[in-house]
């Protein structure tokens, strides 16, 4: 966004009065300098800091692995070598420059085909890393191998599978099916949420759509043979569409194939429910809506409360619920932190890092905070933050855990070379202790009841590089670490009980991921001893904790969607439970080793120097009535990494030859976009036949040279000040009989913007935005021109419900001094009703109300033939308020009225508004209605 | 040694022919545009109609394999190093075996869904027709007609006479993705609707055979039995003359890679990464080897030699006798064509954009070549030439440097 801003002062710094439009958005911040290596291998240049070479070169190691392999699968090879940009974790991911738009967290890497770039962040678990890498080899292999198979055709390369095959085959050939991706199929089948091929444009880009994809290609090669996956490229030259490629390639399309693996999901699933149960069924759902994860419980005088991390508005916070509310109000969740808004609360990690609660109330919960994860401590019976704790070299933190006494806290955390492993940070001497210090993935610390040691789990086993879990404790004496479970399932979230007798924690030993317990006393034994199933759910559950009443809480994914139950008489259940397996520890368990391409001698380092590619190249020629004929181009090069881009404009519009060498437009920028303090800088070369929108009566030959430069420092993601400055000598010659005028033009600028605002299909529904700028433009040669601006601009969404807000716009813009150019408005985007850009003057405001709603959520049309769907549409009533002037107050005028937006393709708003325009100081309604259509997002 | 003549048509020639079946009013510009249409055809195109001779010779590559055994060996000799004579442009993708060469001839089939005829002395096309579906097979010279299998489309089997480049007879096998087979005046082919078939010089169905699955490798056949391999991994050896079923068997995965026959044994390369070497007459699994990853191409073998290419880029060469491993070469990317045999030389083309040659004894690299493209598919030599179609649609002839 702050690309998007500089660019959008680069292209409107002499008229201020179209930035109305372009001047808010949240900031892509880099607040980290990247000193960029590049490691050289056989088949890939990898891009990486010295901090993290460690990393580069494991990372190395997994992308030659991958392609070796992925040679052999799509019986391909690629003519380039491949760039791969490592990050060694998702918060300095998230400051790439590589792609213009934000990175969710969910993202866990992307290739970018313009240039080929894969860029892949590490969270600590080489082998998700390794996953993420094979997986986006994979879609680099299958590009390459779709656009050989069409140019061997002679085909255009304008097409790709669907993305449900290009993501499936993707997850299939990276990966085995995991605990998440059973979780969800089986609850998608279980819940009849399945969406056959035929209908899957409903879920597109979702993870769902994604592990369905995997399952569908799983199943094709299981019943039909591996080798029809790579049938399925080869043949997609003989059909644009894919179901007819299906057809050709297992003699079944869509339709077809849909009743087939349909079917066959149905009956592989539906026997679990003879032996187990969904979570509701069985338990008491204490959370009943929205997205709730990571429940802890707290015991708040009289009142037990459970606190926990939900989405309901579309901002991830800390949420509370009395346990045992009796009435509908007191089930209601209670806000205790606003996440997403605020620089302090940028981001929860939401499946990340669980929160946890000291005996005295102090609730330690992980955001983000500007460059790196801080730790919150939040007292929740003064409700007031107490401390926020940040740590040099950690850059993301998960799951803080208190001791018993509360003086010290243990943690996960990513130092920024990418590894992930258990901290204490001791309260009283402000001092933190590295625990582990190895490649494995730690997480999930939890104090030993009686805090000799730490509970963890971690992929220090012998099958971690498959993603298996075990748990294991530390003694902090010795630092001597051993098993607690052991097996090739997964193990996770280890609680104990209050009065310490039980370990609870969540695996996947038998099938779907429940609850188990060991009990304590039995951990001293170093031979072998029993886990006890807790739960016997079909659906997956997360995070038990217990509460001070024998219950244990917990997250369950059930129905897509994760809520908080509460499961009684647990400790009873421990000790009756029928379902048990022994442990047997054998004297030795080895655990793996990271493989490398450290001491290969083929490996070459070097220093990243920028490399420069074209991003677009596009010519033009126009002819306009009244400005001629005009032909140009415009190139835009950027480097590798994005932080340097360079944009060139070349046109002519003479219109006859004599005009030729003068009438050249050139245009140069640099954008640099590598630091924190982001800067463009030009220069430019106009010259031709103009026409003032502001200044309808002057039609004028100009012709103007200069430079600028802008800067914009983002204080946080949500604020930034911009400063711009240009200088350009401007001859002017006014048509019509008027005198010729010359100018040195400088202008100066400063900005403050704010924005936290919340979006929805159309615009903005929450949050707030706000604009402050002031400027001076002046002739410093000839005294000509001489005037300021200055313009504020506040938006506030105020939500009414979940997709229902009232937006609210104060604006005042002002040009005050010699030759100042008029602002304007009219149309749909401010005063409705109004002819576009019809009222102008040196002095505006505009002040709108909107009330936004939405209106149809799924219109389709059926027809004989097939239907047609058109998503949904919002409405709006709306009253707008506003005048200009000049150097007298001319009249307020307005307009009220009612409209209906549709996101086209999630690019384009269209807008229709009907009503009436306000007329003579608010005293006139306007005979009839307005009826207006244009296009723009929701202010 | 036949006397036969070939018509090519040329696209423009049929564009010709659908401006001639126009109605145009007798204007003096139509009449002119007319003049101009036919004076430019006539000056400008060289392959419209013409005949030449295909003296046949030992040297002749008249389908895939070579023989009906496909073991893909040839007695020429070659110096190193070779350079390059000639680059013919196809400006179409190739198939894994898209040559056939008879005489001074080579036949090419392209994914564009065309024949090219190319002159082996100066690499010029001087025929060109269009198939209108792309042509995986090796183009196959059976009696008088040219044999061209195409992938898709109803019309996949087609015969074209030589004599006038018609069209002569066609059959519907579901697209032919293998290289038909000719032997003792008979024409075999497996489809990809699972059927083999044995046609006639007129191609009339002499017998026909129901494999149960897609036949995408290509059939061999040595001492009167023919030997199929289908996609389920299945494997048959039918009598060639009647059709009859002698034996069955199956490997562990779909057979993509063509069969191959040696020293009295069937060899199957199965995408399962296994070599099953059965024993041609009764069908018994001889040996299983393992190998390194999958195979897709046909491995090739001489002097009880088997030589097999591999995804993962070896090449290996193993004793067909005791199944043990010779040596083994390694490429930087996959090879999926097959190891062509030479006296001098084994060629070996791969994906890393090298053709190399091999020291059949050791597997040592005698020479290689770098070339522009990714290949894809197996050399052909012909008279003291190699041949080699690589991805950028360009056909290479390499002679030795000091010949």
């Amino acid at each position: 966004m702050v690309r998007k801003a500089i660019i959008s002062l680069f292209i409107f710094s002499f008229q201020f009065l179209f930035a109305q439009f372009y001047y808010f958005g949240h900031n892509k911040v880099q607040y980290t300098e990247f000193d960029w290596q590049i490691l050289r291998t056989e088949h890939f240049d990898i891009y990486y800091y010295p901090e993290m070479k460690e990393l580069a070169q494991q990372g190395a190691f997994f992308a030659e692995e991958a392609f070796k392999d992925l040679e052999s699968k799509f019986n391909h090879s690629l003519n380039n070598r491949v760039p791969l940009i490592f990050y060694s974790s998702h918060l300095h991911f998230q400051q790439t420059n590589t792609t213009g738009g934000f990175i969710p967290e969910g993202v866990g890497g992307f290739f970018e085909f313009l240039k080929g770039r894969v860029v892949i962040p590490a969270d600590g678990s080489l082998s998700r890393f390794r996953h993420v890498i094979r997986h986006e080899m994979v879609h680099v292999f299958m590009h390459s191998k779709i656009n050989r198979v069409l140019v061997d055709h002679r085909l255009p390369q304008d097409r790709m599978p669907p993305l449900w095959f290009t993501e499936g085959l993707a997850e299939s050939w990276s990966t085995d099916p995991d605990d998440q991706s059973e979780m969800l199929i089986r609850d998608a089948v279980l819940n009849n949420y399945i969406v056959p091929l035929q209908n899957m444009e409903s879920i597109y880009g979702t993870f769902l759509m994604y592990k369905q994809g995997q399952y569908i290609l799983d199943y094709i090669a299981r019943r039909y043979g591996e080798d029809k996956l790579l049938m399925l490229m080869e043949n997609y030259w003989r059909h644009t569409s894919f179901s007819e490629v299906m057809k050709a390639t297992i003699g079944k399309n869509y339709k077809e194939f849909d009743e087939e693996w349909t079917y066959a999901f149905k009956k592989k699933y539906y026997p679990i429910l003879s032996s187990s149960d969904f979570t509701s069924y069985i338990s008491q759902t204490v959370v009943k809506k929205g997205f709730n994860t990571k429940p802890v419980f707290y015991k708040n005088g009289a009142v037990r409360e459970v606190y926990y991390i939900a989405n309901y508005t579309g901002y991830t916070s800390i949420y509370k619920i009395n346990l045992d509310a009796e009435t509908e109000e007191e089930k209601e969740p209670v806000l205790v932190i606003e996440g997403e808004k605020s620089d302090e609360f940028e981001a929860f990690h939401v499946f990340q890092s669980k929160l946890d609660i000291s005996s005295d109330g102090t609730l330690a919960f992980v955001t983000k905070k500007g460059e790196s994860d801080a730790i919150h401590l939040y007292d929740v019976k003064n409700n007031n933050l107490i401390r926020t704790l940040q740590f040099e070299n950690l850059v993301v933190i998960a799951s803080p855990n208190w001791s018993a006494d509360g003086k010290k806290l243990i943690f996960a955390a990513n130092d920024k070379s990418g590894k992930m492993d258990i901290y204490i940070y001791d309260l009283v001497r402000e001092e933190v202790r590295r625990v582990t210090n190895d490649s494995y993935d730690d997480r999930d610390p939890v104090w030993m009841p009686d805090g000799s040691g730490i509970m963890f789990s971690s992929d220090r086993t012998p099958n971690g590089m498959k993603q298996i879990y075990n748990l294991f404790r530390i003694d902090l004496l010795t630092m001597n670490v051993r098993y607690v479970t052991q097996g090739n399932e997964n193990y996770y979230s280890p609680s104990f009980s209050p009065d310490g007798r039980y370990l609870t924690f969540t695996s996947n030993y038998d099938g779907a991921q429940n609850i188990w317990s060991i009990k304590t006393e039995d951990l001293k034994s170093d031979g072998q001893y029993a886990m006890r199933k807790v739960t016997q759910f079909t659906n997956a559950v997360f995070d038990p904790r217990w509460t001070d009443n024998n219950e244990l809480l917990f997250a369950g994914f059930e129905n897509y969607s994760f809520k908080i139950y509460l499961l009684p008489e647990a400790s009873n259940i421990i000790d009756t439970t029928s379902i048990t397996h022994l442990f047997m520890f054998p004297n030795t368990i080895a655990s793996w080793t990271p493989q490398s391409v450290a001491g290969d001698t083929s490996v070459k380092f070097v220093r990243y120097e920028g490399e420069y590619s074209l991003d677009i190249a596009q010519s033009q020629v126009s002819t306009d009535p009244v400005f001629g004929t005009s032909g140009g181009a415009a190139m835009a090069i950027s480097d590798l990494l994005g932080n340097d881009q360079y944009y060139f404009l070349l046109y002519n519009n003479a219109q006859s030859s004599d005009e030729f060498l003068e009438s050249f437009n050139i245009a140069v920028t640099r954008v640099s976009l590598g630091q924190r303090m982001n800067y463009a800088t030009g220069i430019f070369h106009f010259s031709g036949r103009r026409y003032d929108l502001t200044d309808p009566d002057l039609f004028f030959y100009e012709r103007s040279f200069g430079g600028y430069f802008v800067l914009s420092y983002p204080l946080s993601k949500f604020q930034r000040v911009e400063a711009g400055t240009s200088l350009s000598n401007s001859d002017k010659e006014v048509f019509f009989g008027l005198r010729p005028r010359k100018a040195l033009i400088l202008s100066n600028s400063l900005s403050f913007v704010h924005d936290n605002s919340l979006w929805l299909l159309t615009g903005p529904i929450d949050g707030s935005r706000f604009l402050f700028t002031a400027a001076y433009t002046s002739d410093v040669q000839y005294g000509n021109v001489g005037y300021y601006t200055f313009i504020g601009d506040y938006r506030i969404y105020n939500r009414i419900d979940l997709r229902s807000s009232l937006a609210s716009r104060f604006t005042l813009m002002m040009n005050e001094g010699k030759e100042a150019r008029r602002f304007f408005m009219g149309g749909s985007w401010d005063l409705r009703g109004w002819p576009r850009w019809s009222i102008r003057g040196k002095k505006l405001w505009i002040m709108s109300h909107e009330f936004r709603f939405p209106f149809v959520d799924q219109l389709a049309v059926k027809f004989p033939f097939g239907s047609i769907g058109f998503g949904s549409f919002r409405g709006a009533l709306f009253f707008d308020s506003g005048g200009a002037w000049d150097n007298t107050y001319r009249a307020t005028i307005g307009s009220v009225g009612a409209g209906l937006r549709w996101n086209l393709f999630g690019a384009l708003v269209l807008r229709y508004d009907i009503g009436k325009r306000i007329l003579n100081d608010f005293n006139q309604f306007q005979t009839g209605l307005f009826y207006q259509f244009f296009f723009g997002w929701d202010f | 040694m036949g006397f036969l003549k070939v018509k090519f048509l040329t696209q423009s020639h049929r564009d010709t022919e659908n401006i001639h079946s126009m109605s145009f009013r007798r204007t003096p510009e139509s009449i002119l545009l007319i003049i101009a249409i036919c004076t430019f055809i006539f000056f400008g195109c060289s392959a419209i109609k013409f005949k030449t001779e295909l003296n046949r010779s030992p040297y002749d590559w008249a389908m895939y394999g070579k023989s009906p055994e496909r073991q893909f060996t040839d007695t020429s000799s070659f110096t190193f190093p070779l350079s390059i004579a000639w680059e013919y442009d196809a400006s179409a993708g190739f198939a894994q075996s898209p040559m056939t060469i008879v005489g001074s001839t080579m036949f090419v089939g392209t994914l564009q869904g065309e024949l090219h005829a190319v002159n082996l002395e100066t690499g010029k096309r001087f025929g060109y027709m269009k198939t209108f579906s792309p042509v995986q097979a090796a183009p196959t010279l059976f009696h008088e007609y040219i044999i061209i299998a195409t992938e898709s489309g109803k019309e996949n089997l087609i015969a074209y006479k030589m004599e006038d480049g018609e069209e002569r007879w066609i059959r519907d096998m579901g697209g032919v993705v293998a290289s038909p087979l000719v032997w003792n005046d008979r024409l075999i082919v497996g489809g990809l609707n699972g059927r083999l078939v044995s046609l006639e010089q007129y191609g009339i169905e002499q017998w026909s055979f129901n494999a149960g699955a897609e036949i995408r490798s290509s059939p061999a056949l040595a001492q009167g039995i023919v030997y199929c391999a289908t996609t389920q991994g299945k494997v048959f050896a039918l009598d060639a003359a009647t059709g009859t079923l002698k034996w069955q068997s199956s490997t562990g995965n779909a057979v993509y890679a063509g069969l191959t026959i040696a020293d009295s044994t069937l060899i199957v390369a199965s995408r399962d990464s296994s070599v099953y070497l059965f024993d041609a007459a009764s069908g018994a699994l001889k040996k299983k080897i393992s190998t390194s990853n999958k195979i897709m191409a046909t491995p090739s073998s001489a002097h009880s030699v088997l030589y097999v290419p591999s995804l993962d880029g070896t090449v290996t060469a193993y004793s067909i006798m005791a199944g043990t491993i010779l040596w083994k070469f390694q490429a930087n990317s996959v090879v999926n064509t097959t190891p062509f045999i030479t006296p001098t030389a084994l060629f070996v083309a791969s994906l890393d954009h090298h053709l190399y040659a091999l020291d059949p004894a050791t597997g040592n690299v005698l020479w290689k070549q770098e070339m522009e493209a990714r290949i894809k598919t197996t050399p052909l030599v012909w008279k003291n030439s190699l041949f080699v179609a690589a991805e950028n649609k360009t056909i290479y002839c390499f002679r030795s440097a000091r010949q």
